[in-house]
Parts: structure tokens; C-alpha cells; sequence
């Protein structure tokens, strides 16, 4: 008896179980939904009621719900079925929705698994970051200053995506401008507080490698991830007089970023937040991408 | 009221939001604001929408779901209010910690928005009249107003009659906010400080309101605040309009024109709401403004505000930010861009959590300095 109440106990145990998973699942579904037509009204799926089996439904927009249309499915039409016996019901929609009588919805692709698929994109971004730059006196002193630099960033990347997950690599090439002024961070010396060094409209370029990862935990168009380009870039820093030296003129750096993503058919918009080369320098870019 | 704004929710064919919101679908203010062009008090659809659409289904969410929570998210919750009635209440506090990039960031608690509102409108809910009335705490204490006789600690944020002439036009009488460019929230934007349209720059007005399937225009007559001096009122006219390019996708413009005895004000602004997937929206605006004062000089002031609004999860959004400004646009002047992620959460209805890291650089100044770095939290209650 005891083992038989343990039985159900765990059997009742899965099936909360499960229908945590189809919980889980219609969050995930961005384009499972419906309105019914003789209501002449949308319905979310969260109040979908359940339809008859067999039952076709036109997926045109009611007179008057225009508002309603991103939750309308994108299919020309759909179709209700199901077993009578389990009274459930399915739309064929966008993916496959299970509409049950307490209003869980589950959802599954008509792709029987979720296959990697490549992508190739270009990308245009502004971006502007800080560094510094260390001035060598001929007394040997040294003081480093503030650089602030602006770009752009054209971009090439190459990726491997999932439904969840995406990661790959970029190649791309930098021009920008930079400016110093006079802004002696970290001097060393009482000598050098009358220096003045000033530059702006210094010409900068460079090119990167970079690797990124990306998840979309809830929405297919939207994404969250990390990218680490290494860059290598080139200024010609003005001496500030004879026996003077500025470092570095060339310079290979890392660079840590989160990035994220809002896509919109083959279009997206891509913003990275974080820092160059060392925490405190930050980095922020903007940018569109097209997928071909 | 509650069962009207289950029915606003289920069937309204008009809904709106923050400018963010069309990631929603939500494209015009003017069903989720009483203000068509948005700010102020909401409307029963507005508030239902919030609480089963926008915000986090909360611990109050019970069983009913979300039409329980659209049924209770009236001023009492579910007790029903005479439908000509429509009081509400708004709090907005803000900690702010500035200068994080030196050795001793300032800390400050800044009471940023308490208004109380009164709408009355008519049964079919097509005519109202609406005042909201603002509390200015002294801006030290974040207490007790200022005991100068100069200062009202009791201001009015806007007052006005707006009715329906027609079916797709609205006219509008009064004291509000002047419909120019995205009314976002945040008033410290360069787009509403450069423009000078921040929270307490509401000005007496007239506005025709004509909306359509997919455009909306606002023509504004502006006779300038008359709580001020004749000759520091700033009255003129201004053209607000927004058009449907694609499903989802707004672009609009805005122009406006005032003057007073001691200077003139000429603003262009384009915008563009895009929204994708479920939630999240990208915005864009750039603008100028053309300033001519006594002093035979033009200032030109130009300003981008570029906003990225990512909806991770029901209520919980992650947004990025960025501003670019400059005092003078062709001339050698500082450019400042101001940066940084955002965090929009609303847990429950009726409370929004924000927080903003900002980062503000600028260019083409005297010297290079260390980027300035300020963190914001607000809190946002509303009844």
C-alpha cells in the first residue's frame, strides 16, 4: 500500500514536472498565437479557450483589433485538431501549439530538431573608447595622459546558431580619430605640471579578430552575449620636442564587451558595452548588421 | 471601472505606452495616456494594459491571471469608481550617486516627481478635463518646500480640456507638455534638456489633434506659460507628426517655433520608433536647435538620442542608452556623449524599479579628462 502511494506520489511528482516544461515552453514561443474569428476579437494566448477539433480557423486580422496584429500568427491560416479522446486541441500555426483547458500552451517547431545553421553578416559600428598614452621626458620622467578615440568599424563575421545559442568570429577594420590634452593622469614629477601637450583630429587605424558568444534565453530575435575582439592599432603620436618619446604607437590590445542584439528580419541592431584593455577604459559601440 | 478595463484590454482598438512600448505593438499614447501625446495620468485601458501586458504578474496576481490583475488595477483596485471620475497618484524618488570615477562620489536622494491627478471626463469617455498637480520638496531636505516667496512648492504640471470633435480629431485646451520629438521619460536627456521641453517646461497651449489608421499629427498654437512675465513667455507653434512606415515601425517629425522679447527658438526634429519581437523597440531621434538672442548670434544646438529597450522577460527589460549633444554645432565647441546600460523592471503593477549606469564623455574639449560616471536608481510608484 505504501509502495503504491510512493508510486502515485512520484507519477504526480513527473506531471508537475511536465507541466513545468510546457510552461517553460510557451514562454519560449514568441509567435504561437491566436485570435478567434467570431469573437471579432484577438485573444492572447494566455486566454485562448479551447477550440472544437477540426476546426479552421482564417488568421485574418477582425475589423478594428489593428493594434492586435503582432499577436496574430503569420500563417494564412490555421487548423485546429486533435484527439477527441484527450479533448485537446493543436493550432498550426508559426510552430505546433498544444491549447489545453487550463490554458497551458505548449509549443514545438515543425523542424523536428533544432539544426545549427551558419550566418554571415556585415556590420557598421561606431564606437568610441579610452586609453592612455605614457609621454617619456628626456629627464626621464614619465606621465601618462588620457586618449579618448572615435571610429568606425566595418565588420565581417561568420557564426554557427542554434535556437538558444550562437557563437563565431569577426574581422574587421578600424578608423577613427583621437584627441590627448594635456591631462596629466599620473605625473610623477612637479616639473611637470605647466607640460602641455595637445592633440586632436589625430588620425588612427587598425584592424581585429574578434570571438563572440550569444544567447537567446526567451526570444528568437533578441540576444545577450560576450565578445573579446583583439585589436591592433596605429597612431602617429606628435612629440612634444626633441628627446621626447609617446607610447605606445602601435598597440595590441584585448578588449571585453557584452553585447547585445534586437533583430528585425535581416537586420540587426548591436550595441557592445565594456572595456578596452583594462577595466576603467570603456568601450561602447553601436551598430546595424545584415545577415546574408 | 474594473470590468470597463478588462473589456479596454481585450478589445480596445487603440492602446499606447512609453515611446519604448511599441516593441508591444503599441504605437500611439493616446488610449493609455489621457494626454494624447502622452505623460500624465492613464486611462483605465492604460492601466490595465500596464498590469496584465507590461509588468510582472507580481505576488497579487491570484487566480484570475491577468484579467484579474486588469480588473484590480483601478485607483481603489477593484472597487469601481463613478465612470466621470479618475483620480491618480504618482511618486517618483531617485538615488543618485554622481562622480563615481573619483575618490569621493557624492550621494543624494532626489524626490523627483510626487503629482496628484484629477481627471473628470464624460460617460462616453470621449470629453475630459484633467489637472495634475505637482509637489516641489526643497530640492536639500528632499522634505519641506523652500520657504522663499519666489517658489511654489505647489506647482501645476498641467491642466487642460481635451475633446473629441470628431471621430480622429481631439482638440486640446490648456496647460501641457508641447508635443515635440519622443516624450520619453527620462527628462535629463539631451533631447528634452537641449530642447528645454524637460518636466517643468509645460506652456499654455491649443492643440489639434487629427489621428488616422497609421499617422498622427499634433498642431500646436502656444501662447507660452502665462504663470510667467509677459515678456519671458515663450509663445509660437508647433507641428508634431507621426507616420506608420511599416508594421511596428513609426517615423515622424517635429517642428517648432517661439519667440519672446529677448530671444527666438527655431527646433527640427526626425524620430524613429522601431519595434521587434516581443518587447523590444529601438529609438532614434536627432534634432537642432536654432537659439537667436539680443546678441546678433546664432546658436545652433544639435542633439541624437539613440535607445535600445530589450525585453528578457515579462516585466524585466535591459536597456542601452546613448546620447550625443553639442552646445554649437559649427563652431569648435565640446561634444558631449553620454552612455550606459539601463535596467527597466516592473515586478508588479503599479511599481517601477530603474537603474542607469551613465557614462559621460566629452569631445573637443580644453583637456581630456577621466569620463564621468554617475548610477541612478529610481523608484516609481503609481496609484
Amino acid at each position: 500500500m505504501v509502495l503504491k502511494k510512493l508510486f502515485v506520489l512520484v507519477l504526480a511528482l513527473l506531471s508537475t514536472f511536465a507541466r513545468a516544461q510546457v510552461l517553460v515552453q510557451s514562454v519560449q514561443n514568441p509567435d504561437c498565437q491566436i485570435f478567434s474569428v467570431d469573437r471579432k476579437q484577438s485573444l492572447i494566448v494566455k486566454t485562448t479557450r479551447r477550440f472544437p477539433v477540426g476546426t479552421q480557423l482564417e488568421t485574418r486580422r477582425a475589423a478594428g483589433t489593428r493594434i492586435f496584429k503582432t499577436f496574430f500568427p503569420k500563417t494564412s491560416q490555421a487548423v485546429v485538431f486533435g484527439d477527441p479522446q484527450e479533448k485537446s486541441a493543436f493550432l498550426i500555426g508559426n510552430g505546433v501549439c498544444l491549447f489545453s483547458a487550463n490554458r497551458h500552451v505548449e509549443t514545438k517547431s515543425l523542424a523536428p530538431s533544432a539544426p545549427v545553421v551558419t550566418q554571415k553578416n556585415l556590420t557598421f559600428s561606431l564606437q568610441t573608447f579610452k586609453t592612455r598614452v605614457t609621454v617619456h621626458f628626456p629627464n626621464g620622467e614619465t606621465a601618462a595622459l588620457n586618449v579618448q578615440l572615435i571610429g568606425a568599424l566595418p565588420e565581417f563575421s561568420y557564426s554557427w546558431r542554434t535556437s538558444h545559442s550562437e557563437w563565431g568570429f569577426g574581422v574587421g577594420a578600424f578608423m577613427g580619430t583621437a584627441e590627448i590634452g594635456r591631462s596629466l593622469a599620473e605625473q610623477k614629477s612637479g616639473d611637470l605640471v605647466g607640460f602641455d601637450y595637445q592633440a586632436n583630429n589625430l588620425k588612427i587605424f587598425g584592424g581585429e579578430v574578434s570571438l563572440f558568444y550569444l544567447l537567446r534565453p526567451v526570444y528568437k530575435n533578441v540576444a545577450l552575449g560576450v565578445k573579446m575582439p583583439l585589436r591592433w592599432q596605429k597612431t602617429s603620436w606628435p612629440l612634444p620636442g626633441e628627446d621626447y618619446s609617446v607610447t605606445p604607437q602601435n598597440d595590441l590590445s584585448l578588449s571585453y564587451l557584452l553585447e547585445a542584439r534586437v533583430e528585425r528580419d535581416s537586420i540587426t541592431w548591436i550595441q557592445s558595452f565594456g572595456f578596452y584593455k583594462k577595466w576603467g577604459n570603456i568601450l561602447w559601440s553601436l551598430g546595424a548588421s545584415y545577415r546574408f | 471601472m474594473a470590468a470597463s478595463a478588462a473589456i479596454a484590454v481585450f478589445s480596445s482598438p487603440r492602446i499606447g505606452a512609453y515611446p519604448t512600448f511599441i516593441g508591444y505593438g503599441y504605437t500611439s499614447c493616446q488610449v493609455c495616456h489621457f494626454n494624447s501625446f502622452g505623460n500624465g495620468p492613464l486611462t483605465d485601458y492604460g492601466r490595465a494594459v500596464g498590469a496584465s501586458t507590461i509588468a510582472a504578474t507580481g505576488p497579487l496576481a491570484g487566480i484570475d491571471g491577468d484579467e484579474g490583475l486588469a480588473l484590480a488595477s483601478g485607483f481603489l483596485g477593484r472597487k469601481e469608481l463613478p465612470v466621470w471620475l479618475r483620480p491618480a497618484v504618482a511618486v517618483r524618488g531617485l538615488y543618485l550617486v554622481s562622480g563615481l570615477e573619483g575618490d569621493a562620489p557624492r550621494k543624494r536622494f532626489i524626490p523627483m516627481q510626487i503629482d496628484a491627478s484629477l481627471t473628470i471626463q464624460s460617460p462616453n469617455r470621449k470629453h475630459w478635463a484633467s489637472m495634475t498637480l505637482g509637489y516641489l520638496p526643497d530640492r536639500e531636505t528632499g522634505i519641506k518646500a523652500n520657504s522663499s516667496k519666489e517658489r511654489q512648492p505647489l506647482i501645476s504640471r498641467e491642466h487642460y480640456l481635451s475633446t473629441e470633435l470628431r471621430e480622429g480629431t481631439r482638440l486640446m485646451l490648456g496647460m501641457m507638455d508641447i508635443p515635440f520629438g519622443i516624450r520619453i521619460p527620462d527628462h535629463t536627456a539631451y533631447s528634452r534638456s537641449q530642447t528645454q521641453l524637460a518636466m517643468n517646461d509645460q506652456a499654455h497651449l491649443a492643440i489639434v489633434h487629427q489621428y488616422g489608421e497609421s499617422y498622427e499629427l499634433g498642431l500646436s498654437a502656444i501662447a507660452g506659460n502665462l504663470f510667467q512675465d509677459a515678456d519671458l513667455r515663450q509663445s509660437g507653434a508647433a507641428l508634431f507628426a507621426e507616420y506608420d512606415l511599416l508594421e511596428k515601425v513609426r517615423i515622424g517629425h517635429s517642428n517648432l517655433y517661439t519667440r519672446n522679447k529677448y530671444r527666438s527658438r527655431l527646433m527640427n526634429a526626425v524620430h524613429a520608433r522601431v519595434g521587434a519581437g516581443e518587447g523590444s523597440s529601438v529609438l532614434v531621434e536627432v534634432g537642432s536647435v536654432a537659439q537667436k538672442t539680443q546678441i546678433p548670434t546664432t546658436n545652433l544646438r544639435s542633439y541624437l538620442l539613440f535607445e535600445n529597450m530589450i525585453r528578457f522577460a515579462r516585466g524585466f527589460h535591459v536597456m542601452i542608452v546613448g546620447e550625443y549633444a553639442t552646445q554649437d554645432t559649427f563652431r569648435s565647441a565640446p561634444r558631449s556623449l553620454r552612455l550606459g546600460p539601463a535596467i527597466q523592471w516592473f515586478p508588479m503593477n503599479r511599481v517601477e524599479i530603474r537603474s542607469d549606469f551613465q557614462v559621460t564623455r566629452v569631445f573637443n574639449a580644453p583637456t581630456v579628462e577621466e569620463d564621468v560616471m554617475d548610477f541612478l536608481l529610481q523608484a516609481h510608484l503609481w496609484f
